[in-house]
């Protein structure tokens, strides 16, 4: 299903994410302009004064919105007051590029910022999930890039028993049993919904193909045994995707300690969670997400890091900032701890690193973190 | 999420209304007083200050909302998230109905016809949770044909001019099955005006029966076309 997809290195994902921004900015700017906000701050004022205004109910969202204008140099902050300053609004020709390398995910952005306001004062979030989000999204020139790249790290073989946790409507699935051609798959997610679309694609596109995979409703938060599910198999091919910001953090261990059980010694693993959060605290980028039911925010990379080791799989390395690879080690690795801060400076070649660099400007080697500091 | 009846209970035991998603052979009366009895049951019996939310058999759930004077009670399939989600849309039902019919409610006499307009405020507060949850099955939507209608709702069109129009995926499935495009787009611009049903879509549209349900069911499993009785 796949084109001939870049390498990695080719892809300017510093540019990419420079797009993203202006889009955001652009998009917020226009959902804001449309609920009156430039006018109501049109001079300093503090974020309990805006709330009671502006008749806001959910506080903590609102404050991350505001800090997030901050950022994007639409609000200008003056200690705990704010003002409007507004900004551009025209489209960069970054985000032309970008519309080309991922047109769904600009258009998902653009659906959830526009319910954005109704959820700031109180109405329910929606159980959006939509399909088509992950219907579409598997086709676009940037997912295929980041996915092939990730897969590729498994060493797949025609003997590879693969378990997918989190298919959602199966098209990695396709693409594993196109590309990769795996003994067979096990597809789990906890969404029957998800799991009839899944079945359908692969039944409609792949009939031949259908036999070698198991499609199973499963939450691995659960009290159920996987391993029953399983019989006798024993995956060796881990792939978790897009999972853990469905999930509380403190269900992370669960999750991790219930996988370890069903999978085989020394499997490969791999965490496709691109968006890990180095702080505490929301970012534009996943502002958006919260209008959905059951976003419980990015993992911060300490803890999902952690609760990856604690269950007992090995110190897992992130790669291109986009997934973490880990192995179901039987060695006992320690945990770590990371700098809330992402690094500043290129490790080659000491460059200044601009925020949120996936590769340094200068020498154009990845930013990686920094994970060989065991906690005492 | 997959949702079977919908039951709008007075606090006294009398059903108001009942509303059936999935066919299903439950007597919406003795259903309704059992719903009640039970939420009786559990203020009395429980040590709990709450009222009952929900109650589990295998993958059925009822989920239960209480208001002053009336009871919600949703069966139906769904997971913890879902359950918040259908909850809240309860919620609100609750709120809007309590707040339409206030001065009937306070004092009804038995008479149904106090609740003009009431299938129109569950379907308005209904609209997008019918358009999210799985439509029945193919089978029952064939043998059944006369009892279920198809429509098209803005977010449905949005959702497909946004992620299907142009999708790689979708014009996959329409090859597969020699669907052309723009009998989708004509299909769906129809829906968009007027609920219609199986027989009728194919007799307007010209289009095979086994085609048309697959087509259906690759449109209502993704939130595209909504499926009501």
């Amino acid at each position: 299903m796949f084109a001939d997809s870049l390498p990695l290195e080719d892809l300017d994902i510093p540019k990419i994410a420079r797009g993203l921004t202006s889009y955001i900015k652009r998009i917020l700017i226009q959902t804001l302009l449309a609920e009156g906000l430039p006018d109501i701050l049109n001079d300093y004022r503090s974020i309990l004064d805006l709330v009671h205004t502006m008749n806001i109910k959910d506080l903590k969202l609102f404050r991350e919105l505001i800090v997030s204008l901050v950022k994007l140099g639409v609000v200008e902050q003056n200690g705990d007051l704010f003002k409007w300053i507004g900004g551009e609004i025209r489209v960069t020709s970054e985000e032309e590029e970008l519309k080309i390398l991922a047109e769904p995910w600009i258009k998902i952005l653009q659906v959830y910022f526009k319910k954005l306001p109704d959820l700031l004062k109180g109405k329910t979030r929606l159980q959006l999930h939509e399909p088509g989000i992950w219907d579409s999204i598997y086709s676009t020139p940037l997912y295929q890039l980041l996915w092939v790249n990730a897969i590729k790290r498994l060493n797949i073989t025609g003997d590879s028993t693969i378990l997918e946790v989190g298919c959602k409507t199966g098209w990695c699935t396709i693409n594993l049993l196109n590309i990769f051609k795996p003994k067979n798959i096990i597809a789990v997610d906890s969404n029957q919904d998800f799991l009839n679309i899944a079945e359908e694609n692969v039944s409609n596109l792949l009939p031949d193909k259908r036999f070698k995979v198991t499609f199973i409703k499963h939450d691995f938060t659960s009290e159920i045994d996987f391993t029953g599910c399983l019989q006798d198999t024993k995956p060796d091919k881990i792939i978790v995707s897009y999972l853990f910001h469905w999930y509380n953090e403190s269900d992370y261990l669960n999750i991790l300690s219930n996988l370890k059980k069903c999978i085989a010694e020394n499997a490969d693993i791999i965490f496709i969670q691109p968006h890990i959060a180095y702080k505490n605290q929301t970012t534009f980028f996943q502002l958006p997400l919260y209008v959905e039911e059951g976003f419980k925010g990015y993992p911060l990379l300490e803890t999902l890091v952690n609760s990856i080791i604690t269950a007992g799989f090995s110190a897992p390395k992130r790669e291109y900032n986009l997934y973490l690879y880990s192995k179901n080690s039987l060695e006992n690795a320690k945990p770590v701890r990371i700098s809330p801060d992402p690094p500043k400076y290129c490790k080659n070649c000491g460059g200044r690193l601009q925020e949120n660099a996936f590769f340094c400007a200068y020498c154009r080697s990845i930013v990686d973190f920094n994970i060989n500091l065991p906690l005492l | 999420m997959k949702l079977y009846d919908l039951y709008i209970i007075h606090r006294d035991g009398r059903n108001i209304f009942h509303k059936g998603f999935c066919e299903s052979n439950l007597d919406a009366t003795i259903i309704s007083g059992f719903l009640s009895a039970l939420t009786e049951f559990s203020k009395e019996a429980l040590p709990s200050d709450g009222l009952l939310n929900v109650i589990e058999k295998g993958n059925i759930k009822v989920i239960f909302t209480h208001g002053s004077f009336l009871h919600t009670a949703l069966i139906c399939e769904a997971d913890r998230k879902e359950i918040i989600y259908l909850n809240n849309r309860l919620a609100d039902l609750t709120e809007r109905l309590e707040k339409s019919y206030s001065e009937v409610l306070k004092e009804w006499s038995g008479d149904l016809n106090d609740f003009k307009n009431i299938e129109e405020v569950v379907s308005d507060t209904f609209r997008e949770t019918v358009r999210l949850s799985q439509p029945p099955n193919i089978k029952e939507l064939a043998d059944k044909r006369s009892i279920y209608f198809y429509s098209v709702d803005e977010d449905g069109f949005n959702i497909f001019n946004i992620f299907y129009k142009d999708s790689v995926s979708f014009k996959l499935f329409l090859k597969n099955f020699s669907i052309p495009e723009i009998l989708v787009s004509q299909l769906l611009n129809r829906l968009k005006t007027a609920y219609l049903t199986l027989d009728e879509i194919r007799k307007e549209f010209n289009i095979e029966e086994e085609t048309l349900l697959k087509l259906i069911k690759n449109l209502t499993l993704r939130g595209i076309i909504s499926v009501c009785r």
